[in-house]
């Protein structure tokens, strides 16, 4: 019933401008640092216009189902497309988890996808450090938010970040120490 | 006023109507002989009073439903669920036993804030298409979580496409928070008379980056683009690092125009609970910051404004060409979000 409703819908979002998002892919990014790790968590919301093209991207077969494994390869592609760095040493994100809404709700611009990743870069010595992040996913329909949460650890300050116009490109120093009395 | 009264009586929609327009004041047409809490509380009662048992079962949730707690969103309802009662499915004299209930745990102010952002709504129903994602005033829903309280704390949930109101009451206290607050036309004509809900906070956030220095506003501005709210819906919980310029680096004339800005959220919910919350706001002034992104021009840009306990998010949208009309904004608390300081979960 559900799905039926939302067929019928979204024939309307393809001509009104009511859907949440319309002719872009928004990447919006949050990193967690804490002394050991860095964890990394994308929210993906592809806008009405430019569904088609990330569907092409997930379901590779193109028979309007999603498998375990399409899911589980565009993660991969998605994670593979974004480089990070912890003091210019190049690191590997690998997947904690991932979400994916149906492909209807993709269409219709209503879709998240969630990705979590990690690194390991632990302990972090004491100091600074920056963490550099790239995000090259789909950049001809993507628009990025990318910012730190304040960490959890009280030994770990976020001393400044630093974004380029699109925030593609993403710079974050850490200072890391004894935990504030 | 006897004629508006038959009105207010007879006609829910045009009583709202009068008091968007200011004509009209429910909450505060009675005496105020009781404290807050009671007339909260009163205001509450009456409405589930006005109910059968049916509406009744559909309007309460426990106070620890963490499912409902979090079943709001930015999105026309068709699109996102909604639990509680429809407005459109009250009868008149419930609907307004609602409307006094927002009235009452509301600001005047607030509550004209939320009126233009339904009415805003109507004017996106009547616009468009047949078919399309279910607007208007109609389509608004109201929730209790836990039972009205003058002592205990409890939940009244308001909320729709481009509002989802948590005010958590206990006692004469209450938090708005978080509460998304957006509107969808920003600007439109009701009754001859040109109504912009979220207008006093689009020209007073631009009137303050203008009063900066230049070097202030150079600290203010952040230099990407900001696309959208980066702690909306589904991110309770979270606090991002704050950034911009630091508030303890402002005038006197300069932190009495960012407060001004802040009352339009911290303002909303009613005269005592607002007091309080600008008295908590003010005490964390200097570890307040203020940050923008995008063109000098009112309605054009984002801003926040995060401090200890408040995080505001102001973020037009490109959704329908004109960014100045359609304003997604979002009102956090990381202290207290949902009232857990008073025993929320």
């Amino acid at each position: 019933m559900r799905t039926g409703l939302l067929s019928c819908l979204l024939l309307v979002l393809a001509s009104d401008a009511w859907a949440h998002r319309l002719d872009e892919y928004l990447q919006a990014t949050r990193v967690s640092v804490a002394t050991n790790r860095i964890d990394v968590s994308i929210d993906l919301t592809p806008g009405v216009a430019v569904a088609d093209q990330v569907m092409a991207a997930i379901d590779k077969d193109r028979d309007g189902r999603v498998t375990e494994d399409e899911r589980a390869a565009y993660t991969g592609s998605v994670l593979r497309d974004i480089r990070v760095s912890l003091d210019e040493k190049v690191l590997a994100l690998k997947v904690v988890e991932s979400s994916f809404p149906s492909l209807l709700e993709i269409k219709g611009g209503l879709g998240v996808i969630h990705i979590k990743a990690t690194v390991t870069v632990g302990p972090l010595a004491a100091g600074r450090h920056v963490f550099s992040m790239t995000n090259g996913h789909l950049p001809a329909i993507s628009v990025y938010l990318v910012n730190a949460l304040v960490p959890k650890d009280r030994s770990i300050q976020i001393t400044k970040q630093t974004r380029d116009e699109l925030q593609k490109d993403y710079r974050l120093e850490i200072r890391a120490g004894s935990p504030s009395p | 006023m006897q004629a508006l009264t038959f009105l207010r009586r007879t006609t829910p929609v045009f009583f709202a109507f009068v008091t968007l327009l200011g004509l009209f004041d429910p909450a505060r047409s009675e005496a105020a002989a009781a404290g807050q809490a009671d007339q909260v509380v009163g205001a509450a009662n009456a409405f589930l009073g006005s109910l059968d048992a049916t509406q009744r079962g559909k309007v309460s949730f426990a106070f620890d439903d963490a499912a409902q707690r979090v079943r709001w969103s930015n999105l026309p309802v068709s699109m996102a669920e909604h639990r509680g009662l429809r407005m459109g499915d009250l009868k008149p004299v419930q609907r307004e036993a609602a409307l006094k209930l927002l009235a009452t745990v509301l600001s005047k102010m607030g509550y004209e804030k939320v009126v233009g952002i339904v009415e805003s709504d109507e004017v996106l129903r009547k616009q468009s298409s047949k078919g399309a994602p279910a607007f208007g005033r109609d389509e608004y829903f109201i929730s209790f979580l836990g039972k009205p309280s003058a002592t205990e704390p409890w939940m009244i949930q308001f909320g729709g496409h481009h509002l989802a109101l948590n005010i958590t009451i206990a006692g004469e206290r209450g938090v708005l928070t978080p509460s998304l607050i957006a509107v969808q036309p920003a600007k439109f004509t009701l009754d001859g008379k040109t109504v912009r809900p979220m207008g006093r906070e689009t020209d007073k956030a631009l009137e303050l980056v203008k009063a900066l220095t230049d070097e202030q506003r150079k600290q203010a501005i952040l230099g990407s683009q900001m696309r959208d709210l980066v702690l909306g819906p589904g991110h309770d919980g979270q606090t991002i690092q704050p950034e911009g310029l630091k508030a303890s680096a402002l005038n006197e004339g300069q932190r009495r125009l960012l407060l001004e800005l802040v009352a339009e959220w911290s303002g909303i919910i009613h005269d005592t609970a607002a007091a309080a919350k600008m008295n908590e706001i003010k005490a964390n002034l200097a570890d307040t910051w203020f940050a923008w992104s995008g063109p000098l021009e009112a309605g054009k840009a984002y801003f926040r404004i995060q401090g200890p306990t408040v995080i505001i998010e102001y973020a037009p949208q490109r959704l329908g060409g004109d960014v100045t009309m359609h304003i997604h904004s979002m009102f956090r608390d990381p202290t207290n979000d949902y009232g857990k300081k008073f025993g929320g979960k």
